[in-house]
């Protein structure tokens, strides 16, 4: 490893082409800036531009990247050679890459899509696309960003299997008994587990013996004894035991319970096996209290074992030997506690597992593991149902298309280029699975075949565990110098372009102290990095800490609101930032900069459904959708656009509960009840919903809601600009979510309002913003603000099944925990593992810590409330321990211990809310605007005249439609070849084709014969009968069949098309349709007559056109060849 | 015909383009009629040659539909042995018959020696081996042989003298081939002549896509304002993802009327080229989900879609009953129901009068007997006509006055069902589920959009935009990460194959020369040209397509918009004024008769809850989730105990049962408990679940008497006990949980809770569980305790107050009352609430979390009335990260 300071050796290695790296960039590196070289470098080396692929961690990030690649080519086509070093160097690499696209031909300012640079996402994507079969797929499916619906759905079908009868629903009855029955919770808890199966589906999906698990429960208990046992000071032991017998006797009588009592007669000093945990934990019980401190003299009383010498009747050698006693013990506590890390592993027997599970824990396991496997291949089947899949699918997949290690895929015959390197960006947050497919990626790369792996992220940095990044990953692997088969060399970078020299002082001084001593791959923890500044500028003051006490956090917004104001006033271009770890602790700070009239960016902060104009618009769409939603009706007629007092409203509806006020509005004599502006009101309201009503399910969702809104006045009656954004916000998801012009669950749309944020303030510059720190990560403000340090956060919640793998030298073990029963304490597993997440999640709240601070260019600001206790008379302070305070504590305290009041003054937390009392709603006389005129058509044209509709669909209707255009198709052809050639004999003769044609037009078996027998009649007929002869004649000029003409009729332009056209000798233009329609029965006449009537529009509509054709005069007429029926009549 | 002229298209939208074109040519020619420009697609005129020379020339083979082929390769693919390595067969389906199409059009052979033959390609040869196979033995002809057939038959195809080529900007191979052969039978085949327009090109950097699409929309307004004879183009490459913007933008610039009266829209000038599937549709929704309902249960939510819909017989008339009986289903808390339960409940004695839609039910019933009269398995052709009969039995779609809209609707939907009966050439008998799910998918597939008339201002898509002709033309999204566009080879075809036989887009440099001269031919069709691009999408920065580099120079400035979208517009006649309305009207002298003791808790808990619930009655849409709710469970947990005291009467009894005598009871009574509600809601009780159930209560109980076993001696003189009683002019009616009658001959009172209680809930300024207290002050036997029984897993025990110390066990006295003041504090606590609620008070005022579980957010506007981030005190579960 190089030295970490003086890093320009370091990047100049990392551009080495043929060797693959693992770089830790800390905060300020200009990590980006080492990618986009190595990059260029490696584009001047390949044959083709997607031989290199990177992957970053956003979208944005990808994009990004990729306009600075394409810009540095730019750069060096058209610039001089710049004269800063650092861009002369990329411009010298851009250069090169530039050769080697003018030889290759790339061109790839002209394609700049041929630079893969992707999000793991995409990746996996478009391999899945590519290797249809390989990755099981078949065609891709359609990507779902937001999978929960899904999930809901499979953990629903999944927990049905209950019913099902078949071997697994034993296991789901055991679980579901476990959890009372509860299965709306069972259902979250799955669909909890169902986004994150990436991580448990491989240990789910392995047999599991309950001997091996238990044996690495063993490994890890014994692991953990042998710790603590070499930590016990050897001779320490006798006195030990001497002090367990001496207090486990004077127990035994009182309390044969007691852990100590159970080792009263204790034979040797416990080893580090198993068997020995009981005792070592009544050595705890020794030596700890119940919170893990340290006995103090003062507490060895009765209670755990040391009766009081001063006790009254007691002989004299009794006495001594309580007092000997007593005194051995304060001088054993004295010593061990000068024991480095004695206290820490007395401290995990308290946690520590039994080496075995009971019965009834072990059916658990096996039941959850059943469950979730069978939760996974609900998932699979919903998937194929719906052709979608979410992104752990689609990387699942893309892994599997890889292949296996002893068959991996052979990608360069799949793809038409081969992956000769890959870069990959925040590596410290990759996922296991994301992991694997890297390696997957890499399998068949060897040592010196020219490819390359390039591996740059800040473990530091990491703080996406709730999003499955695993730190850990980027530990391993740097340590290791290995991923999966490549071998990696391990690099650091250690200056800091960003930070004043003050800061980067600041940071190193801190951090050494917040961040443990070493690195730990099983636990996440990264050790500090040093950085140096790259400005060597000397300023002072540049961090700040503003100790607050207690709980009112009115005065930390106050606090914050003058900082930002007189920063603003001293360097009015400067960026500010407020960083907060939820968007919860910014709860007085927004309304204090409201108040003081100070603009900003929230990003992210409010939630959507909190504002007035979204609940308004929420209760719109439900009384829409569900007339007899009450709460819905009575919302939309007191919201401001309508505005009725509760005085009116109960006189409209108390009467009957069972009316809708759909109704009720409908009612003229209520109204008219109510007071006049109130009844205006209520009737303008009345009028606009009724018109809209009339029109319900005739167009989207989104444009009925949102054309009713503006005409009730929903904008008019918005506080601001932003509101407008947020609502159109809303409608962009009502068209999202609506199907079949509705919702299919009510609770979708809730539960997408509740995913939203409000947009940012318009109006406001980007040079002040607030934001959580996760959304921070990448950014760089001139001066940070980070308040509510002292906020405690919320633990997780339960989750239904606890995994732990332990990779040790020999084994790789594996121990699940399920869930705790309802009603029940954890069990001791389960527990053990929790315990080791939430110190995996501390780890990463330090980084949290350091991201923050680190996004300071010039100053930093720490806010944050420490508690005051009451020590014996004296006031401490000391900060809560789930905050971030604590961890900056060691670097702060001082400063805390130095303005710490001296009296408690609780004012307690204030957590009451001020609700204002005024109602808002639109002046009465409201008007709509007048809205700019439509553009509108003045002549229509359109394609098609509106055909017949066959209302009643039926399928003998639809045979006796084609058995029409047989007919037609037939006479044509007996018109175009001439009726001469044909004859009864002929019309046998073309039986096949007529069978060919009516097959083709899709006329079924069953009814072909009849078909057949129909369209013979109707042509046999046809050239037997008179009137067809004379219609098919070849002595008529200008004939037509299947005549298509276009014109003007009614102002619009149509289209026709004429069965036959022609001028008789008499001059006379006709028109002749001709009509397969059946009729049985007598009154023959009076059924073309009927049909006369019924075609007479469309027919004269034909004529009109025609008419401007020529001058003829024109007759229309419809023959019916089945009947031999015939209609004529003079165009009018 | 000797001097006839076919013009040849490559799409559909095109030939109409053209048609359009030809007639507004012939009316400035002062023409009121002509005849029709013989004008289509090249597919379209491809299955034309073939029915004539199929008719004339009795060509025996039977030419497929599109769909019938997709349904055939379908069928291969789900006999094979891939089958399981595919996640579904259809899409699947549907790539490979594109792949064979593009190796027939480009006479790939399927496949050349030589060529590394992955697992993909493999298959794909697999498949087609069967597939031609099936052709050959049927004697079908599918559209990827078919020009081939013709080619073959060249002389015999009555084709007009002059072929005529617009638009195509890439020609198949096999295309070539048929026009060549066309060419050496004397036809003139000739390309139209497209002379360049382009006077002017200028790019538009927008700052977002919004203002991108805004701007377009009105320039596009401003052109026609000043020639309304201009024709006028939108293109964009991503017309698919932003549909809905664009729609939303162009009405709101080009019609604004139409935001506002969506049906006021008469002819609008514009139109935008995009269907959207035909299962969107409202009217198609119905449809499908009417057919849906032979499947054994309905999904409530479906239900509930069917009694809001317009398009079944009686919506009209039964329009509250039918809203209200959703609302009724959903109160019930089950996700499914069979129709058998429906007919039940619809029935059901508690079902009010108003929620009783009876046409409905009838209708149902009526779907039923023809449904079960159906055979199991029938053909497509004959499902079909069940499901258009069945349609018509719901007097689907029961609207008169059709628009034209919902007219072309229907006539798609017609053809769907006529698809549908056609799709299987073989007519094999399928189950009612395939042939419901067949439909479906034929239907969620067919791009629909109904036709307008022809506009002077079209949005269309890149594709099959070639070959149009404007005055002015508007390029969006011209950016590098749209244009070109990234497209995947068919991964069926080896890449080497694809480039080796020169299959447009096999490379990337392929695809970039298309872009090219694609967006060249675009240039050339305007007389003036804009090309734009947001310079930021989301959180990303974006940059112009290089290709449009050349003109980057001259800009289209961005301008205001001059005419403001009717949402701005709306938004600035804003005039607000405020009011007080805190209060409703009172309580009307005398006697109200009321709910139980909820009134009491709403109202300690905020008084605009309890005017809302108490006086307007207001209550909501029940989210449904699945197995039973809390409540429904503690329900059911109250109906256990109250048979298990009826049987046992007091505690001697109970300590007289042996263990198994104990079990035997405890047994009887929750199954009782179990059989009367699972009568109710079968499929909430399906078997296994009830036998947990059992399980569950059977513990519970055991549990619980051992508590009631410690207690001292008591008797139950009543349980689950209704009583109306009067408080301060309040009729309330109240149900006790259990009267006990202790040793002294006074009483206590029980309430049983199922969920987290405290008796922390009864301080004066958090009172909000009155029930107990209620029923403490308005009871007049002499009570000494009143309880809790929490019989919460974990945590079962008494909790409450006692005049005495044995009376139970754990509940001490209380130190600062004595049992008369007690009994006096409540009193006045609950005379107060009577009070407010009597006057009429309508406060918002709600104890710290009351508004996490409430649903009245929306009537009492909480949101707007406190600051907004205090969300997480209205919320439930707020998050941290
Ligand atoms: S949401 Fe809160 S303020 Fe509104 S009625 Fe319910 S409890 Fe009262």
């Amino acid at each position: 490893m190089v030295d970490a300071i003086h890093d320009q050796s370091v990047r100049e290695q990392a551009l080495q082409a043929d060797a693959s790296f693992i770089i830790q960039a800390p905060a300020g590196s200009g990590k980006t800036g080492l990618l986009i070289k190595r990059y260029l470098r490696l584009l001047s080396l390949v044959d083709a531009p997607e031989e290199i692929t990177a992957i970053t961690f956003t979208r944005k990030a990808a994009a990004e990247m990729q306009g600075r690649i394409l810009q540095a080519l730019v750069r060096a086509v058209e610039g001089e050679q710049p004269g800063n070093e650092h861009e002369r160097e990329t411009w010298t690499l851009a250069r090169a890459a530039l050769a080697r696209d003018k030889v290759r031909g790339w061109d790839i300012i002209s394609n700049p899509g041929r630079l893969r640079i992707q999000t793991i996402d995409a990746l996996c994507a478009s391999l899945t696309k590519r290797l249809p079969l390989l990755s099981q797929l078949g065609s891709q499916p359609e990507i779902v960003e937001d999978a929960r619906p899904l999930y809901e759905q499979a953990a629903a079908s999944t927990l049905a299997e209950l019913e099902a009868g078949e071997g697994w629903s034993e296991a789901i009855a055991n679980l579901v008994f476990h959890l009372d029955n509860d299965l709306p919770r069972i259902k979250r808890l799955i669909v909890d587990m169902l986004f994150k199966r990436d991580q448990w589906m491989p240990y789910v999906l392995q047999e599991h013996d309950r001997n091996n698990m238990e044996q690495a429960l063993g490994r890890l208990v014994e692991e953990q004894l042998e710790i603590l046992r070499r930590r016990f000071p050897a001779e320490q032991e006798q006195t030990c035991l001497a002090l367990l017998h001496y207090t486990g006797n004077n127990l035994l009588a009182a309390n044969p319970q007691h852990p100590l009592a159970q080792v009263a007669d204790l034979k040797a000093f416990p080893t580090a096996s198993a068997a020995d945990v009981s005792t070592w934990q009544a050595i705890r019980e020794l030596l700890l209290t119940r919170d893990n401190r340290w006995r103090s003299p003062r507490g060895l009383n009765i209670k755990c074992g040391f009766p009081a010498p001063s006790e009254k009747g007691l002989d004299a050698a009794d006495r001594d030997k309580r007092q000997a006693m007593k005194l051995a013990m304060e001088n054993l506590l004295h010593d061990l506690q000068e024991v480095d890390g004695l206290h820490s592993a007395l401290d995990v027997l308290s946690i520590l597992p039994a080496a075995e599970f009971t019965d009834a824990e072990w059916r658990i396991v096996n039941a959850l593991t059943e469950l979730l496997r069978l939760a996974a291949v609900q998932l699979n089947l919903l998937f194929a149902e719906r052709n979608q899949m979410d992104f752990i699918g689609i990387a699942e997949k893309a892994v599997l298309a890889l292949g296996t290690d002893d068959n991996p895929t052979e990608l360069a015959r799949h793809l038409d280029y081969q992956l000769r390197h890959l870069l990959v960006d925040e590596f410290q947050d990759v996922s296991v699975s994301q992991a694997r497919l890297i390696k997957a990626l890499t399998r068949e790369w060897s040592l010196d075949d020219g490819r390359s792996l390039f591996l740059v992220g800040d473990p530091m940095q990491s703080i996406y565990r709730f999003r499955e990044a695993d730190v850990s990953i980027f530990i391993r692997t740097f340590h290791d110098g290995y991923l999966g088969q490549v071998p990696l060399t391990a690099l650091k970078l250690g200056m800091n372009f960003r930070s004043r020299q003050a800061l980067v002082d600041w940071f190193n001084e801190c951090f050494q102290k917040v961040f443990p001593a070493q690195d730990n791959v099983s636990k996440g923890a990264v050790a500090y990095s040093q950085s140096q500044a790259f400005q060597q500028e000397n300023t002072n003051d540049d961090v700040t800490v503003y100790p607050l006490y207690g709980r009112d956090f009115k005065d930390e917004a106050d606090k914050v609101t003058t900082l930002v104001a007189e920063i603003q006033a001293s360097n009015p271009d400067d960026s500010i930032a407020i960083l907060v770890r939820g968007r919860t602790h910014l709860r007085e700070i927004v309304p204090g900069l409201r108040a003081a009239g100070l603009r900003f960016q929230a990003l992210d902060i409010e939630r959507l459904h909190t504002q007035a104009a979204i609940q308004d618009l929420l209760a719109l769409t439900r009384a829409w959708l569900y007339p007899a939603d009450r709460v819905a009706w009575l919302a939309c007629l007191r919201a401001p656009w309508c505005g009725l007092s509760l005085a009116s409203l109960y006189q409209l509806c108390h009467a009957d509960k069972n009316r809708l006020l759909l109704d009720c509005l409908r009612d003229s004599e209520l109204l008219k009840q109510l007071q006049d502006d109130e009844r205006q009101r209520a009737e303008r309201t009345s009028s606009i919903l009724n018109k809209a009503w009339q029109e319900r399910q005739r167009s989207t969702l989104r444009v009925a809601i949102e054309s009713l809104w503006y005409q009730l006045g929903g904008p008019a009656t918005l506080a601001n600009h932003n509101d407008l954004e947020n609502c159109r916000t809303f409608f962009q998801l009502l068209e999202q979510i609506e199907s079949g012009g509705g919702i299919a669950r009510l609770e979708e749309l809730v539960q997408a309002v509740d995913e939203l944020y409000a947009s940012p303030d318009e109006l406001a510059g980007s040079q002040f913003q607030l934001m959580t720190i996760h959304k921070a990560k990448g950014l760089e403000f001139d001066h940070v603000i980070l308040p509510g340090l002292g906020r405690a956060t919320r633990g997780s919640s339960d989750e239904l099944l606890a995994w732990l793998l332990r990779e040790t030298e020999q084994f790789e073990d594996l121990i699940l925990a399920p869930i705790r029963e309802a009603g029940a304490e954890p069990s001791a597993i389960y527990s053990y593992i929790n315990a080791t997440r939430k110190e995996k999640q501390r780890y990463e709240d330090q980084r949290l810590l350091y991201v923050a601070c680190t996004r300071s260019r010039k100053t930093l600001h720490l806010l944050g409330h420490a508690r005051l206790k009451d020590n014996d008379g004296e006031v401490v302070c000391e900060p809560d321990s789930r905050s971030l305070l604590a961890y900056l504590w060691p670097v702060v305290a001082s400063v805390y211990e130095q303005y710490c009041p001296a009296q408690i003054t609780e004012p307690g937390e204030n957590n009451g809310i001020t609700i204002s009392l005024v109602n808002k709603r639109l002046q009465p006389g409201w008007k709509l605007p007048e809205l700019p005129a439509d553009m509108t058509l003045t002549t229509a044209i359109v394609d098609d005249m509106q055909p017949e509709l066959l209302i009643e669909y039926e399928w003998a209707g639809e045979t006796i439609k084609h058995i029409g255009s047989a007919v037609h198709r037939i006479i044509q052809w007996i018109a175009e070849e001439g009726l001469a050639a044909w004859s009864p004999q002929r019309v046998k003769q073309e039986q096949g084709s007529f069978l060919a044609l009516l097959t083709q037009l899709g006329v079924p078996g069953e009814d072909m014969e009849q078909s057949l027998a129909q369209v013979s009649q109707a042509i046999s007929q046809l050239i037997d009968d008179e009137r067809g002869r004379w219609i098919l004649s070849d002595a008529h000029h200008d004939a037509h069949n299947e005549y298509s003409i276009s014109g003007l009729h009614d102002g619009k332009v149509i289209n026709a098309i004429l069965d036959r056209t022609f001028i008789d000798d008499k001059g006379v233009r006709w028109v002749i349709d001709y009509k397969t329609s059946r009729h049985e029965g007598k009154d023959m006449e009076t059924f073309l007559d009927r049909e006369q009537e019924r075609y007479q529009q469309q027919l004269e509509a034909y004529g009109s056109l025609l008419r401007h054709m020529g001058d003829e005069p024109v007759r229309l007429a419809l023959y019916f060849p089945l009947l031999q029926g015939w209609r004529e009549w003079a165009m009018p | 015909m000797p001097d006839s002229k076919t013009i040849i298209t490559p799409s559909r939208r095109l030939s109409r383009y053209l048609r359009f074109q030809h007639a507004n040519e012939q009316l400035r020619q002062g023409k009121h009629a002509w005849q029709t420009l013989d004008c289509l697609p090249w597919s379209a005129w491809c299955r034309r040659l073939y029915a004539d020379l199929q008719l004339q020339q009795k060509q025996p083979q039977r030419l497929l539909s599109a769909t019938q082929q997709e349904w055939i390769w379908q069928g291969i693919i789900k006999r094979s042995r891939y089958r399981d390595k595919l996640l579904q067969v259809n899409s699947t389906a549907r790539q490979v018959m594109q792949a064979y199409q593009l190796c027939q059009q480009w006479s790939i052979p399927i496949f050349p020696e030589g060529v590394y033959l992955s697992e993909d390609a493999l298959a794909f040869r697999s498949w087609v081996d069967s597939y031609e196979e099936l052709k050959q033995k049927n004697q079908w002809l599918d559209d990827a042989t078919l020009e081939t057939c013709l080619r073959d038959n060249i002389d015999k195809l009555d084709i007009a003298a002059e072929i005529v080529l617009q638009g195509f900007d890439e020609v198949t191979l096999q295309q070539q081939q048929m026009l060549n052969a066309l060419s050496e039978q004397g036809h003139v085949v000739t390309e139209a002549d497209v002379t360049s327009r382009n006077k002017s090109v200028a790019v538009h950097a927008a700052a977002d896509k919004r203002s991108e699409i805004q701007m377009a929309a009105y320039w596009a307004r401003t052109r026609l304002q000043e020639n309304p004879a201009a024709s006028i183009g939108i293109i964009t490459p991503r017309l698919r993802h932003h549909r809905d913007q664009v729609l939303s933008i162009f009405t709101a610039i080009l019609s604004p009327g139409a935001v506002v009266q969506p049906r006021s829209l008469s002819a609008p000038s514009w139109s935008v080229a995009l269907g959207k599937s035909l299962a969107d549709y409202p009217m198609v929704d119905t449809a499908l989900a009417l057919i849906a309902l032979g499947r054994r249960r309905i999904a409530i939510q479906e239900l509930g879609k069917l009694l809001h819909s317009r398009f079944i017989k009686g919506a009209e008339q039964e329009l509250s009953a039918r809203a209200m009986f959703d609302m009724w289903l959903r109160q019930l808390g089950v996700e499914e129901l069979s129709l058998r339960s429906l007919y039940r409940l619809s029935e059901a004695d508690r079902l009010d009068l108003a929620c009783r839609c009876e046409q409905f039910i009838q209708l149902l019933k009526d779907f039923e007997i023809s449904f079960l009269s159906q055979a199991r398995s029938q053909t497509l052709r004959q499902w079909a006509i069940n499901f258009s009969q069945w349609l018509t039995l719901f007097g689907w779609p029961a609207t008169t006055g059709l628009n034209s809209d919902e007219h072309q609707t229907l006539l798609a939907w017609q053809d769907c069902l006529s698809e549908l009966g056609q799709l299987d050439p073989a007519g094999k008998k399928v189950s009612y589920t395939e042939a419901c799910s067949l439909l479906r998918r034929l239907v969620k597939d067919k791009h629909f959009q109904p036709e307008t008339a022809e506009t002077p201002i079209q949005v269309t898509g890149m594709t099959g935009s070639a070959g149009m002709q404007f005055d002015h033309l508007w390029i969006l999204d011209m950016q590098d990460d749209y244009w070109p566009e990234q497209s995947v080879p068919n991964a069926f075809i080896p890449g080497s194959c694809l480039q080796e036989y020169n299959v447009p887009g096999a490379t990337a440099e392929r695809r970039l020369s298309h872009a090219r001269s694609l967006l060249e031919q675009l240039r050339q069709s305007a007389g003036e040209v804009i090309v734009s691009y947001a310079m930021q999408e989301g959180d990303r920065e974006c940059r112009p397509s290089p290709l449009i580099k050349p003109w980057l120079e001259s800009r289209y400035p961005a301008r205001p918009v001059e005419i403001a979208m009717p949402a701005e517009l709306i938004f600035e006649t804003s005039a607000l004024e405020s009011f007080t309305d805190n209060e409703g009207p009172p309580v009307a002298a005398g006697k109200l008769a009321t709910g139980g003791s909820s009134l009491f808790r709403d109202q300690s808990l905020c008084a605009f809850r309890a005017f809302a619930r108490h006086r307007l009655h207001a209550s909501s849409l029940q989210t449904i989730d699945i197995g039973l709710s809390a409540a429904q469970r503690g329900i059911l947990t109250h109906l256990a105990l109250q048979y298990l005291w009826q049987r046992l009467r007091d505690q001697e009894q109970l300590l007289y049962l042996s263990e198994k005598e104990r079990s035997t009871l405890i047994h009887s009574v929750v199954s009782e408990a179990i059989k009367f509600h699972a009568a109710k809601l079968p499929e909430v009780f399906s078997d296994r679940f009830s036998e947990l159930e059992q399980l569950r209560l059977e513990q519970l109980l055991e549990q619980w008497l051992q508590i009631e076993r410690e207690r001292s001696p008591f008797k139950v003189v009543a349980t689950e006990d209704w009583q109306t009683v009067e408080f301060h002019d309040l009729e309330l009616r109240l149900c006790v949980d259990r009267i006990d009658e202790l040793v002294d001959g006074r009483y206590m009172i029980v309430d049983y809770k199922t969920g987290p209680v405290s008796k922390s809930n009864w301080n004066p300024e958090n009172f909000i569980e009155p029930q107990l207290p209620l029923y403490a002050v308005t009871e007049n036997r002499e009570i000494a305790a009143v309880a809790f029984a929490s019989l919460k897993p974990g945590n079962l025990k008494y909790t409450g107050e006692a005049d005495g110390e044995d009376i139970l066990p754990g509940v001490k006295p209380d130190e600062t009352l004595t049992w008369p003041e007690r009994m006096a504090a409540w009193r006045v606590q609950l005379q107060g609430l009577a009070n407010d609620f009597r006057k009429g008070m309508a406060t918002v005022d709600p104890l710290v979390t009351a508004c996490r579980q409430c649903d009245l957010h929306t009537l009492c506007r909480i949101h707007e009335r406190t600051a907004t981030l205090d969300s997480e005190l209205l919320m439930e579960g707020d998050d941290n990260g």
